[in-house]
């Protein structure tokens, strides 16, 4: 347990200080981009991994913690921090509504459902123009200030400032994830997941549980959609595109669903790929649809399984 | 005081009767066995009895309480605990959170004050893995319980799912086959754990096929045939009962 602590404190410590040893700015875009990822991812991992239902609405509720926090920004001048934190309790808010009809529906209606629900978001924000301004967008979205009395205020403008600011919500994200799955609940989550007649059985309000863990599922994607707007400055309908889906989508089935570390690693690998597959042009997402087929096959619990097995086997062999 | 009451339970599949008006009653500390051909609706009694089916009519009444139109978890968290015939457990948690997890939900209830207020939280899951551990010793499977519990063998399962009904301390528990398929080692064992547990005041309702189990454990028997009940009485009464033989042997 100790040398487990010592591992994270020296991964975080490597992360810390990597911005001092002068990476260009589209690098530290690019881990960035990861953080914001990985929250994204680890929000869906919830839901597929440690509940076992397959919702694809947490890209939808990224885009609604986008929006919220642009709006309440645009139009109500709205500090930053009540912003990110709105965004996160706004997206909860909507997903704990929408969320009773569609914990109803069988598993695999579940997910046509919350299909539907990305969809019907992505023509609100078109069509719903004098809130959103449809396809043109909502720019000049502020970047995050950070005002506390006595001191002077922090604006997180530059790269540098972006990149400590996610790595610092990165680290609470997967804390606060750690102690969740480890937690009453998390074990509640996981029998569901395991085998909900059973759960039943053992006295678990299965539905109730299905609700609680979509609606913290979508504060975390409201966050990491809030934290996005005020990175990129820029929100548009094109954030409820599919192509978020598809990438948490592939972070979280080859990373590992139901594994922590698997996601992390996931979130590296397919934030990085694509730009190494930008010459690739129209044929990326056939590529992700090769290698999502692929890894299925070949590495069905994803590379935080193997992790998972390597660790036990060398448990095994020492006992 | 009966600890069970059920009053003319039915279940009705289309035009298959599958549990027909039956009714009886399990007092406490009473070890009762369930017996019938393949497909005469022991489990669907189970089952609409837990309320993992619905039944299509008639009344369960569980110590003062009317359960018929309760939900599963709710009647799991009034004590009525079953098991089930395949040995279900949950495959992706250790052993450990398995037998925890069968007893978390009967503790205390969740609060707000627990967020800030840990100490209520702490001491009460420091008490159910004392006995979760209790009871891993004393099924003998404490070197295993770190592992997933699907890399449990068959018989292990069985094991287990019988002490994760036993971890909330159920005031009765509906045991389904607790015996099948299992080796006769372990079949003593199973009934050697049964009969001990009786002894303290436990009481059970079990299906069971294996006769050498049901007339060395049941102080009652009850038959089913096609969904009805046919007999009931003392194990030794049972065996020479006319109509159950007839049911069993079709003659």
């Amino acid at each position: 347990m100790k040398n487990r602590n010592l591992l994270y404190l020296s991964i975080l410590a490597l992360f810390g200080v990597l911005p001092l040893v002068g990476l260009s700015s589209y690098t530290l875009h690019l881990l960035i981009m990861i953080g914001i990822f990985l929250i994204l991812s680890q929000s869906f991992n919830l839901m597929i991994g440690y509940v076992g239902l397959l919702s694809l609405a947490t890209s939808a509720f990224f885009g609604v913690g986008a929006y919220i926090s642009a709006l309440l920004s645009l139009h109500f001048n709205t500090s930053f921090p009540l912003c990110f934190l709105a965004a996160g309790f706004g997206s909860a808010l909507v997903a704990a509504c929408v969320g009773i009809p569609f914990l109803r529906l069988s598993k695999h209606s579940f997910v046509v459902g919350t299909l539907a629900f990305l969809l019907i978001c992505d023509l609100v924000s078109r069509n719903w123009t004098s809130v959103t301004r449809g396809p043109m967008g909502l720019p000049g979205i502020p970047s995050p200030r950070f005002h506390i009395p006595g001191l002077p205020a922090i604006a997180v403008t530059s790269k540098v400032s972006h990149y400590y600011f996610i790595l610092i919500l990165v680290c609470l994200v997967l804390f606060f994830f750690v102690k969740l799955i480890d937690s009453r609940l998390g074990r509640a989550f996981r029998s569901i997941r395991d085998d909900e007649v059973l759960a039943k059985s053992m006295g678990v309000h299965t539905s109730k549980y299905k609700w609680l863990a979509f609606t913290i599922s979508s504060f975390m994607a409201g966050i990491a959609g809030s934290y996005y707007a005020h990175y990129i400055l820029f929100v548009d309908p094109l954030i409820f595109d599919l192509y978020y889906l598809e990438v948490t989508l592939i972070t979280v089935i080859v990373g590992g669903a139901g594994t922590i570390w698997g996601v992390v690693a996931g979130a590296f690998i397919f934030t990085i790929l694509p730009e190494f597959l930008r010459l690739a042009g129209g044929l990326r997402l056939v590529i992700y649809g090769f290698i999502l087929l692929l890894s299925i096959h070949l590495i069905p619990d994803g590379i935080g399984g193997i992790i998972n097995n390597r660790l036990k086997r060398r448990r095994l062999v020492k006992a | 005081m009966n600890l069970l009451d059920v009053q003319g339970l039915m279940k009705k599949y289309y035009g298959l009767v599958a549990v027909d008006r039956v009714s009886l009653s399990i007092g406490n500390g009473e070890l009762v066995g369930l017996i019938g051909p393949n497909g005469s609706g022991k489990t669907t009694l189970f089952d609409c009895i837990t309320k993992l089916t619905e039944p299509n009519g008639g009344r369960v009444i569980f110590g003062e309480r009317d359960i018929t139109g309760e939900r599963p978890h709710t009647i799991a968290l009034a004590g009525l605990v079953r098991t089930f015939q395949q040995a279900r457990i949950f495959p992706r948690m250790t052993l450990v959170e398995n037998l925890l997890l069968a007893a978390q939900q009967h503790q205390l209830p969740y609060e707000w004050s627990n967020l800030w207020d840990r100490s209520g939280v702490k001491r009460s899951q420091a008490d159910l893995l004392t006995r979760a551990k209790e009871l891993l010793e004393w099924v003998g499977l404490t070197p295993l319980r770190e592992e997933q519990g699907g890399n449990l063998s068959y018989g292990q399962r069985k094991l287990l799912a019988m002490v994760m009904a036993l971890m909330p301390n159920p005031k009765l528990l509906l045991l389904d086959e607790p015996t099948a398929a299992v080796n006769p080692v372990m079949i003593e064992k199973i009934k050697e754990m049964i009969r001990e547990l009786n002894r303290q005041g436990q009481t059970f309702f079990i299906i069971e096929h294996n006769m050498g189990v049901i007339m060395d454990l049941c102080t009652r028997v009850i038959v089913l045939d096609h969904g009805e009940k046919i007999a009931e009485g003392p194990p030794v009464e049972i065996q020479t009962n006319p109509r159950v033989i007839e049911a069993y042997f079709g003659v």
